[in-house]
């Protein structure tokens, strides 16, 4: 059995002029995704954190509201009425897991869909780290599409980090939806590597005195399309966000960049900030950028910052008096631009795996 | 508890002036039949009619956009498309008909022709009823004309380039305004002129459900330079107003042109105006727009950089209050390659009004060596207004150097307090910081303009002080 997803993705919170065709992505044809079971292990951890926690491994049962339509409402349903895998935390009160819980999924001939659905809900003045990691066998047209909805009440803090290194005949279609509570914190670490369309959605509300923090990093090359959206609603008074995206972009790879920061009515003292990096390292990319501010409270402060273009032509010629051939000082300048989010991650041996892999496909392996 | 600031609505009353509705000739509705009217009345060529009617089907066929402000109030066919008033052309001040003059002479036109103008292209209702152009200017080969004239005149020049910058089919409003354009002004500069006196076009409607469907068509040539001025101001009414007026600027290879607006249309108008810019080789195009009145703003002067080394410079402000949204900013296309593209836009939003920021950077693949510089600034004076920023960063090439940068926010409390404690008043502090804000703008409006937007800030400052 296989569903067939055609409905257009990341729909921008508010629309603009049609002839961008910005306003949606819609899928160059219909994507179909085999619905079968998920048969590898992938959570590589769990005995050293469940003993601290509530966790099952599979979908969950009962079903949370979602905070929107993820990355479409199609995909959305699709991931909470047929998900083949997923896990369910609950984090107890005062819990502190200081260990990251590691979620990996392989995708191959085999298991050449992922369709999950994750609920973390982290309970008052918990802290807990999950890191799921997407990868993917060569040659193998797989799809992975999740949604992982995190509920962070009063004073907890969960930190996401979400990898995706699939192959280059991978589509990868990812949802987060964070609720969090006041005073409650969730961090987003994304790395979107591989595949040959990846969408990425992520939206939270933000309550009284909540924060969210988004570290991203993305990497086109070849012919890859890459649409990430973020969404902060401000709700909560003194509530705050920051976003950092960073992204190379290569070859004929493409690009959408969506943030929105919308301060709502009653968001007083609420700051929000948003800021896009792009490097463009061939004359036949394409990147594309939308950030919108959206503001119905005065008292906010409000910005975003996009700043995009080739490297520093200096500093290329630096390090190539310095003995660097062209490929390694790029690698170095790519390195630099990226370093700040890869070494968030909290794990060495990815933290190792993603440089790898940038540095190959520079090198055009 | 924080005091917040107070403005009180502008006082249009000196805009809200309206004359005894008189006319020869209106019609309803819109149909193959009014155009042909309209056309005849004109006493048009051919080719023109032939051009309203193909606009006419497209208009038909286009739908209203799905994105930006709520339009539904808006009813077509219901609005009187077309109004001629009881005169024709003049040429001198005194033929002008006595409660038509009237209306200008409280604007304050004839004064800054005296002092400042090089000629006045005014449009009474549909028709341009008044017009003059310093003699100089005619021995230099400027021409500047009404619409209507220059498409009898110098039909070549006109139907070469009339609504080749705006295709009717860009959008349903120019498609309307294809079909149903009346009245506005042709300027054309001849190559290596710089016109040093401002032109100016002061028009307003009048007629109660009156659309304004204006056309403006400039042609500044080679090496040459001109400051266009456009003022929009009108009477209020019950019945909502449509403005859907089109302006296109041909600015040639070197050439300058600097393109200055204050909309300040009365707040039932829906101001739904298509400006664009194709600047060849060297050419700039400079924007000046001062958004301040309507019920609806959809207002996004466009610059097609087409030739290399060609630049836009868009400076903007937005003041919406009470029942207004004002959803305006830029487009950019860099189609070419070392084309520079400023954009400076700012808002501010009071007592439930919307200002949105729209606009788009788009650089194609074969513009290497583009630079382009983006700042939107927002000011939120109350939390019954609201302002959005919508702005798309779309790059098709490496080469290039972008940076956008937006902001939004309330004055902040520690100015306030610093201001405060080097012993100004917490009024006086706050009005300045307001004035600073605008500043940047104001500059960069001619005098009477500037005047109206210092008028604005002034009644600002009496509303916090009060």
């Amino acid at each position: 059995m296989s569903v067939v997803i055609n409905q257009p993705v990341n729909t921008l919170p508010v629309l603009t002029y049609r002839w961008l065709k910005l306003n949606e992505l819609k899928l160059s044809e219909p994507i179909g995704i085999p619905i079968k079971p998920y048969s590898k292990q992938f959570v590589a951890n769990l005995d050293a954190v469940k003993q601290m926690i509530e966790i099952d491994t599979g979908p969950p049962a009962a079903e949370i509201q979602v905070l929107g339509a993820g990355v479409s409402s199609q995909l959305t349903r699709l991931s909470q009425t047929s998900a083949n895998t997923g896990i369910q935390i609950i984090v107890p009160p005062n819990t502190v897991v200081e260990q990251p819980l590691e979620i990996a999924y392989r995708l191959d001939a085999d298991d050449c869909s992922v369709i999950d659905n994750n609920l973390i809900i982290a309970e008052a003045d918990s802290q807990i780290t999950l890191i799921f990691d997407y990868s993917s066998a060569p040659d193998a047209a797989v799809v992975h599409n999740g949604l992982t909805q995190i509920v962070a009440k009063s004073g907890s803090v969960v930190n996401i980090v979400k990898i995706q290194r699939m192959q280059d005949q991978a589509v990868h279609f990812d949802a987060v939806m964070a609720e969090i509570e006041p005073h409650a914190r969730v961090n987003l670490i994304q790395a979107e590597l591989g595949g040959k369309l990846a969408v990425t959605n992520y939206v939270t509300n933000l309550h009284q005195a909540a924060d969210t923090k988004i570290n991203s990093l993305y990497f086109g090359d070849q012919d890859r399309v890459i649409d990430v959206s973020y969404l902060m609603n401000h709700i909560g008074r003194h509530s705050t966000s920051q976003l950092t995206a960073r992204g190379v972009l290569k070859d004929r790879a493409r690009k959408a960049f969506k943030g929105t920061l919308d301060f709502k009515k009653g968001a007083s003292r609420a700051e929000g900030s948003e800021h896009e990096y792009v490097l463009l390292l061939d004359p036949t990319v394409k990147s594309d950028s939308v950030p919108l501010l959206l503001c119905g409270e005065e008292d906010v402060k409000g910005e975003h910052a996009a700043s995009c273009g080739k490297f520093d032509p200096d500093q290329l010629f630096y390090l190539m008096s310095r003995g660097f051939d062209k490929i390694q000082a790029t690698k170095l300048i790519v390195e630099a631009v990226f370093s700040p989010v890869i070494g968030e991650i909290p794990n060495d041996k990815l933290q190792t795996v993603i440089s790898e892999v940038i540095q190959r496909r520079l090198a055009g392996e | 508890m924080r005091k917040k600031t107070q403005v009180a609505d502008v006082n249009r009353s000196l805009y809200d002036i309206k004359d005894k509705f008189e006319y020869s000739f209106k019609t309803d509705g819109l149909n193959e039949d009014v155009i042909r009217e309209i056309s005849a009345q004109k006493n048009e060529p051919d080719w023109m009619l032939e051009f309203r009617l193909k606009s006419l089907g497209i208009y038909h066929k286009l739908d209203v956009p799905p994105w930006g402000p709520d339009i539904s109030g808006l009813d077509i066919d219901n609005i009187i498309t077309y109004v001629k008033p009881k005169t024709d052309l003049n040429v001198t001040w005194d033929d002008v008909p006595e409660d038509i003059k009237n209306t200008f002479v409280r604007l304050g036109i004839p004064q800054a022709e005296h002092k400042y103008l090089a000629g006045v292209g005014a449009q009474y209702d549909s028709e341009v009823v008044y017009h003059s152009v310093q003699e100089n200017f005619r021995k230099q080969g400027v021409i500047y004309l009404d619409m209507d004239t220059a498409v009898k005149e110098y039909e070549d020049l006109v139907r070469k380039h009339f609504m080749k910058c705006v295709p009717p089919s860009d959008h349903k409003f120019a498609a309307l305004h294809g079909a149903v354009w009346s009245g506005g002004s042709f300027v054309y500069v001849p190559a290596g002129i710089k016109v040093e006196i401002p032109l100016q076009s002061y028009f307003r409607s009048n007629a109660p459900g009156a659309g304004q469907f204006e056309h403006t068509l400039i042609i500044v040539e080679e090496g040459a330079s001109l400051h266009f001025i456009e003022g929009c101001s009108a009477p209020k009414y019950s019945v909502n107003n449509l403005h859907a007026g089109c302006v296109e600027l041909y600015v040639k290879e070197g050439a300058f042109l600097r393109y200055s607006t204050i909309e300040n249309w009365s707040k039932n108008m829906y101001n739904l105006n298509t400006k664009r810019a194709i600047v060849e080789k060297n050419g700039t195009i400079e924007w000046i727009s001062g958004s301040f009145g309507s019920k609806v703003s959809m207002l996004y002067p466009m610059s097609i950089l087409k030739g290399e080394g060609a630049r836009s410079d868009y400076t903007g402000i937005t003041f919406a209050g009470e029942d207004q949204v004002l959803d305006t900013g830029t487009k950019v296309v860099h189609a070419a390659p070392y084309t520079t593209s400023n954009i400076n836009a700012k808002s501010i939003s009071k007592s439930g009004g919307v200002s949105v920021y729209r606009g788009v950077v788009r650089v194609l693949p074969n513009a290497h060596h583009v630079k382009s510089s983006i700042s939107c600034e927002s000011l939120m004076l109350d939390s019954d207004s609201r302002s959005d920023t919508i702005p798309v960063l779309d790059i098709n090439n490496d080469e290039v150097d972008i940076g956008h940068e937006a902001k939004i926010g309330r004055i902040s409390d520690e100015v306030i307090f610093y201001l405060m404690s080097r012993g100004i008043s917490e009024e006086e502090a706050r009005a300045m910081i307001v004035r600073g804000f605008a500043e940047p703008i104001a500059k960069e409006l001619p005098l009477e303009y500037a005047v109206e937007m210092n008028n604005l800030i002034r009644l600002e400052l009496e509303g916090t002080i009060g």
